[in-house]
């Protein structure tokens, strides 16, 4: 126990240090402060707006989170997942002779801190915009805190530790919980049917004693409404069964026999989890605990030196289930179909649609400024040692290790552009400059990327770097806007104001794939 | 003395550990050896408690999963994982509180200086090499005063300085009454250390012997004469 506590006060007071010693912890706070802000003078209007700025609207929101994220925390729990271990935890923790009980609770901390965090600020929240007495804010504070986090680590230790019923019980459990949220669901369904065809069902249905009723998380919202609203027959009753329930989970969890079966499941959780945040800090994608399957495929290469690395990754795609079509296809055919959508409703309604056309180019800059911008193959190059043994030049090497994500881009181009353009009647060279400029904004993207793992590979995490190229991305489009208005407005020709954009968007692309091809040249960063 | 009794451990469908017993005795070196996948980190890890297995697991007479067997019992991984935010020196210190261990300050820092950690103890987890990682993992380990130790490819990583001073510690330990297992593939590591030898292949223990019962036979020869027997 001793050691569970020098542990996590140790590590927090060295991370506290550390970050403090990092300017860039300063611009992050910064960059908090100023979207608090933000968020607290914007959510004042917006909750007026909807009618959602009375005790009520904040009881309303408390229980929509009880109805549909509690079911789903506790079936996660059933499954032994949702407890965040790490390897070191598995090396030093638990060879190590602490009760796994205690070790399930103090896992819990890093949440309940966040509970914590939370509860003060809900509470500050509660007084200021839904209008409720300090001090009964200050009772929901306390006795929310207190009491939710018993009920919580208590099932986390009945659920997550448990060694009385066998793993398919479990998932039985778990599915259980699952159909509770359907249930939930169904029933909100058919209020909204047969009884209120609007939104307000939602207050409806979260106001219905029905609700209250369900064990735990009925009974929860219960708690916050006697808490907040103040005593009904229904919510004194579940209240009541509540805090029972709380002490009585408390005690059979404390009576519980755990051992440490749950040390397996959460060694290889740990394992999974390290390999995913690995990911992560390199900027790549993944999903905890999924292995890829390939299929079976060959390729045949056609020339040496750099190309070969072309060739390699077209095999890594042709073994991938889905070939190069990735989620961004699905993306930009669900935006054409929705530009459709928008040009049609606007003809309909008679709007001025001359402008119809810099529609794509305003997705198109759209996608590729916001969406992120997982690293794909080519950073994996970077991190093979035969990518720099290559007797090739960098830029080259540059070249053929991105090729595929321009192909790539031109696929993503065509779902994106072709069905626009077959809808409006666009002409085959507006098509071409539209698929072009994609390509283009993509490849700035790519380059941006690139650069900025040449010049800020060891100084800036993934996050940092992504705020770098979306900066350096926002003045290279915001230009090309600029240009794009100027030549129309000057020539009234789409075809001209697209030339330009283009042009300028390849001058660019190549200035910064000069510069990235750096990051090709030697396995060290600047 | 570390005993195990009847042990089986299936992953699935597959079973990775079938029915395997041996003993090591007090004071005595134990190796555990046998090609990839013959079960030996199966084997350690439910030692360790890290897995759910059938059968039984006694360290000096208590179950290994109890508290007061805990207590007494040393890990060292294959691969070592550290906290990040802990430095060298508030591992050790974390392992003396949660083992509530009787090691002194003098003790820790002849620790640290014999594996030349001593100029590192302010570094954090993440900010250290695999090696160095390796000897922070056997310096935990050793701070326990533990009755039963396991070391699992205990070599891998370290330095030939390092490799030399475990060698040297194992047999301390041994000399001191601890017992040792070490599962290795590095056979000319261990052949100066061992007193009783288990070599394993597809989850079962194909062999055991004594240090007396080899003679003078060198461990390569010993090792595969066994596994190509059983091979044929």
């Amino acid at each position: 126990m001793g050691g569970l506590r020098y542990l996590y006060l140790t590590s927090m007071k060295n991370r506290i240090k550390r970050a403090l010693h990092k300017p860039v912890t300063y611009v992050y706070l910064l960059i908090g402060i100023f979207y608090i802000g933000f968020l607290a003078s914007a959510l004042g209007p917006m909750l007026t707006q909807w009618g959602m700025d009375t005790p009520k609207g904040l009881v309303f929101i408390l229980s929509f989170v009880c109805c549909f994220f509690t079911p789903a925390g506790l079936a996660s729990y059933a499954k032994r997942k949702g407890m965040l271990f790490r390897p070191s935890d598995v090396h030093f923790v638990f060879s190590s002779p602490v009760n796994p009980k205690t070790v399930l609770v103090y896992t819990q901390l890093k949440q309940y801190l966040m509970g914590f965090v939370l509860n003060s600020a809900l509470a500050i929240i509660g007084i200021v915009f839904f209008e409720i007495a300090p001090w009964k804010m200050a009772l929901y504070f306390v006795l929310a805190f207190v009491v939710q986090n018993i009920l919580e680590s208590s099932l986390v230790v009945l659920l997550y530790g448990n060694e009385r019923f066998s793993d398919n019980t479990m998932k039985w459990v778990a599915r259980g919980l699952y159909l509770l949220i359907a249930a939930l669901l169904l029933f909100a369904a058919y209020l909204f049917f047969f009884v209120e065809p609007s939104f307000a069902v939602l207050g409806l249905f979260l106001d219905h004693p029905f609700v209250q009723c369900i064990p735990i998380i009925g009974w929860n919202i219960a708690f916050i409404r006697l808490l907040i609203l103040g005593p009904t027959t229904v919510n004194v009753i579940c209240t009541i069964l509540y805090l029972v329930s709380a002490c009585l989970l408390f005690v059979l969890a404390k009576r519980m026999k755990c051992t440490g079966a749950y040390y397996e499941d959460a060694m290889k959780f740990a394992d999974d989890y390290q390999e995913l945040l690995n990911k992560k800090m390199q900027g790549e994608s993944g999903r905890l605990g999924k292995k890829q399957s390939f299929k079976q495929a060959s390729v045949e290469y056609k020339g040496g030196g750099a190309k070969a690395i072309f060739y390699r990754q077209l095999l890594e795609y042709k073994k991938n289930r889905t070939f190069i079509f990735s989620w961004m296809t699905l993306v930009n055919l669900a935006v054409s179909g929705f530009l459709i959508y928008a040009v049609v409703t606007g003809k309909k309604e008679g709007l001025d649609m001359t402008a119809q056309y810099f529609l794509l180019p305003g997705a198109a800059a759209y996608i590729a400024f916001l969406f992120s911008a997982y690293k794909t193959k080519w950073a994996k190059e970077l991190e093979n040692p035969y990518t720099y043994l290559i007797p090739d030049t960098p830029f080259r090497k540059l070249w053929y290790a991105t090729l595929m994500e321009h192909i790539r881009a031109v696929i993503d181009g065509l779902a994106l552009i072709l069905p626009f353009a077959i809808a409006v009647k666009m002409s085959p060279v507006l098509i071409l400059l539209n698929l072009l400029l994609y390509v283009c904004l993509l490849g700035n993207k790519l380059y941006f990327n690139v650069l900025s793992e040449a010049l800020l590979g060891d100084v800036l995490g993934a996050t940092g770097k992504s705020f770098l190229r979306m900066f350096g991305q926002m003045i290279v489009i915001s230009l090309a806007i600029i240009i794009a208005v100027i030549i129309w407005a000057l020539t009234e020709s789409y075809e001209l104001a697209f030339c330009g954009i283009l042009v300028y968007m390849i001058i660019i692309t190549v200035l910064l794939a000069i510069g990235g091809s750096f990051s090709f040249s030697k396995m060290e960063t600047l | 003395m570390l005993e195990i009794q009847n042990l089986t451990k299936r992953y699935k469908k597959t079973l990775a550990v079938d029915q395997v017993s041996f003993v090591v005795p007090d004071g005595q070196v134990g190796i555990l050896l046998g090609p990839n996948g013959a079960g030996k980190s199966t084997i350690i890890k439910s030692i360790a408690g890290l897995l759910r297995y059938e059968g039984g697991i006694g360290i000096q007479g208590m179950q290994a999963k109890s508290l007061e067997a805990k207590k007494i019992f040393g890990y060292v991984p294959e691969i070592p994982a550290m906290f990040d935010a802990l430095t060298v020196r508030e591992h050790v210190e974390y392992i003396r509180r949660a083992y509530s261990a009787s090691i002194t300050d003098e003790e820790v820092a002849a620790l640290f200086e014999r594996y030349e950690l001593d100029d590192k103890l302010d570094k954090l987890g993440n900010e250290l090499s695999k090696g160095m990682m390796q000897k922070v993992s056997i310096c935990c380990a050793l701070a326990i005063k533990p009755k039963v130790i396991l070391f699992d490819e205990p070599m891998v990583g370290l330095d030939p300085k390092a490799i030399k001073e475990l060698k040297e510690t194992i047999l301390e330990l041994r000399d001191s009454g601890t017992t040792v297992l070490v599962s290795t593939h590095m056979l000319e590591m261990v052949k100066d250390l061992w007193d009783v030898m288990f070599v394993m292949d597809k989850g079962k223990i194909i062999a055991s012997l004594t240090k007396e019962e080899a003679a003078d036979r060198d461990i390569e020869e010993l090792f595969f004469g066994i596994t190509e027997r059983e091979g044929d």
